[in-house]
């Protein structure tokens, strides 16, 4: 934890404005937008002014080259990333034309660095308002990156953070997303992630946290690189009326790359979770290895889950395969349990956590690994109340 | 210690017990023995206290408890234990957190302190060296990958740790080969003592050799039909189910 006590903070001053009456969120018209209705969420919640912060280890200060000038516009730092407009062209961005970018972080990581401490990025936004980060990463050749997430929403506040990772030729990224938000928090991200050759990319990320948020996650990548891999496991575990979304797009532009997402969803109260997401093998990206599989738990006759994988194949000599299952506790597992004298709500809570405990012990970080226990305890008992 | 009186018991609003009776002593085990349809496994359940089954007549008490008012898990804790048929597999639940959750919950339940990790190890390397268990078997998840014969040499170690009042075993005997039976009857066999009761449902004679009944009912249509000591399993073996229930066998 010694990264944690070097933190710097960036705090920005508190701006009362009156943004939200102009904006255009997305409509649940939107294809990707269907079961996630943020526009109706945002006029519920709409947050009155802004104020958030980042903070940050001193592994992020040392490769953090500079804060750019308050009026950077979005599209002429994602130009240089070489940002395809028209391969990622579709509704799921976020795109608020009326909300400028009030932080955003450059910061190259030198070739070959081997950085296992980690950069951590802690948002905290406070209550009622709303704070919109952009973070981009250029992680130069060979490097090996711990890219650590967390978020500290407060009741009814908003985070749209937003990160671009161009990872280059043998390049590593591991990252980790962590969500503590308080009830009525709403948190949007985007993530774009572009592979060069041999380049790899993986997340853990956890959602679901505090009764009745909001968390939409948008993941875009680029396999444009010979052999780059891609790898996302996401668990999402929520009750009271609280949505989670993870939404996808992975675009196999190279051939001999692997893309492999695994997402569990596990739902109780009114609570939604979303996974969707597409994935596309252009004509030239052969021997595509690609594997796509959500499995969702129902707790309750209330929730609700929508699962939609897809796949747009145009080369011929490909592996890809999609799956999504939805499904309840087994009632021969639950009564075995019980008849050893397991309370009812135990044997919930050890037949839920069973259904997490693959993927879990599959999270590449080891830290993250104990993460993820302890925030498995608390979900299982908040749930399970 | 066990008393059923004019029990009824319907699933799915089909009647399969019709009036069945049956006293069990402190010390005794009794089999039941009887053909395909006859409700053996309806009455397991039934006692256990499993969903979909409803009693709509007669009383089951347990040390003078009304069984028929608690949940399964509060029938376990009270002292009864089930060992069934076809055990359930459970992927993702580790043997040693589930045997610990069990242990633990009847602990808390009758007043006593969960054992600690080391206090646990203790009880189960001792029940697992009785049964021949390997250390790999209580590494892998609950009856997951296990064999016919493993599946059931778990239950017994369950029993052997829980330490329950009544057992009851459903077909136990049920995908077991020679072997298997012996050890698992041995383990059986070592638990029974003047403080507990066996009810042990069988289709077959050959388990009873193994376990020696101190009485044999023969059951159909979903009540007993008649009951005698050790050698009536004998005499049905030889005789067949129709001799004793008129032609009703299935």
């Amino acid at each position: 934890m010694s990264a944690h006590a070097h933190k710097e903070a960036l705090n920005l001053a508190q701006i009362d404005e009156d943004l939200f009456g102009n904006v255009a969120f997305p409509s649940a018209k939107a294809e990707g937008w269907q079961y996630t209705p943020l526009a109706k969420r945002m006029k519920k919640h709409a947050p009155t002014h802004r104020a958030g912060s980042v903070l940050y280890n001193d592994e992020f200060a040392r490769y953090y080259r500079q804060l750019l000038p308050e009026d950077t516009e979005f599209s002429k730092v994602i130009s240089d990333f070489k940002y395809n407009q028209k391969l990622f062209n579709n509704s799921n961005i976020i795109n608020i034309p009326n909300l400028d970018y009030k932080v955003i972080f450059v910061c190259d990581i030198p070739e070959n660095t081997r950085d296992d401490e980690g950069f951590i990025l802690d948002y905290s936004v406070a209550e009622n308002a709303y704070f919109q980060p952009l973070i981009i990463l250029n992680v130069g050749k060979g490097a090996r990156l711990r890219l650590l997430e967390s978020a500290d929403i407060s009741s009814k506040g908003w985070l749209n953070r937003n990160l671009c990772l161009n990872i280059e030729a043998g390049a590593e990224v591991h990252h980790t997303i962590n969500g503590e938000q308080a009830e009525s928090a709403t948190y949007t991200q985007s993530t774009f992630v572009w592979l060069a050759e041999r380049a790899s990319y993986s997340l853990n990320s956890l959602a679901g946290d505090g009764r009745d948020s909001f968390a939409r996650h948008n993941l875009h990548a680029a396999l444009n690189g010979e052999e780059a891999s891609f790898d996302a496991k996401a668990v999402f575990m929520s009750n009271g009326q609280t949505l989670t979304d993870l939404t996808t797009q992975v675009l196999h532009n190279a051939p001999n790359c692997q893309s492999e997402q695994t997402v569990r969803c596990i739902v109780s109260d009114k609570a939604r979770a979303v996974a969707q997401g597409k994935v596309y093998v252009d004509k030239d990206a052969q021997k595509t290895i690609s594997n796509q599989q959500y499995k969702s738990l129902i707790l309750s006759e209330l929730s609700d889950i929508f699962t939609k994988p897809e796949l747009e194949i145009y080369a011929d000599d490909v592996e890809c395969a999609h799956g999504a299952t939805t499904g309840q506790l087994d009632d021969n597992a639950l009564f075995y349990l019980r008849s050893r004298g397991i309370s009812r709500s135990q044997a919930k809570k050890m037949l839920t956590e069973a259904f997490l405990r693959d993927i879990i012990d599959d999270f590449a970080d080891g830290s993250f690994k104990e993460d993820a226990e302890s925030w498995l305890e608390t979900r299982l008992n908040e749930v399970f109340s | 210690m066990i008393k059923i009186e004019n029990l009824h018991a319907e699933v799915q609003g089909k009647e399969i017990l019709k009036g069945f009776d049956l006293d069990i002593n402190l010390g005794e085990v009794h089999a039941i023995m009887g053909p395909n349809g006859a409700g053996k496994s309806t009455l397991s359940y039934v006692l256990s206290g499993r969903e979909g089954y409803e009693v709509t007549q007669g009383s089951v008490t347990m040390n003078g408890v009304d069984i028929l008012a608690l949940e399964p898990e509060e029938r376990a804790v009270a002292g009864l234990f089930l060992a069934f048929q076809y055990p359930v597999e459970i992927p993702g639940v580790q043997m040693t957190t589930f045997l610990k959750e069990a242990v633990n919950a009847k602990r808390t339940a009758n007043g006593e302190e969960p054992l600690d990790a080391l206090g646990f190890l203790k009880l189960m390397k001792g029940a697992q060296k009785e049964l021949n268990m390997s250390d790999d078997m209580l590494k892998r998840a609950v009856n997951v990958g296990f064999s016919g014969g493993e599946k059931k040499r778990n239950e017994v170690l369950q029993m052997a740790m829980l330490k329950p009042d009544f057992i009851v075993m459903d077909e136990t005997d049920s995908g077991l080969d020679i072997d298997a039976l012996k050890t698992v009857s041995d383990g059986v066999n070592a638990l029974r003592d003047d403080k507990r009761a066996f009810l042990v449902i069988t289709h077959y004679q050959r388990l009873l050799d193994y376990i020696k009944p101190d009485v044999v009912h023969i059951m159909a249509q979903g009540r007993i039909v008649k009951s005698g000591d050790a050698t009536l399993a004998l005499e049905l073996e030889e005789k067949g189910y129709s001799d004793f229930i008129g032609g009703e066998a299935a």
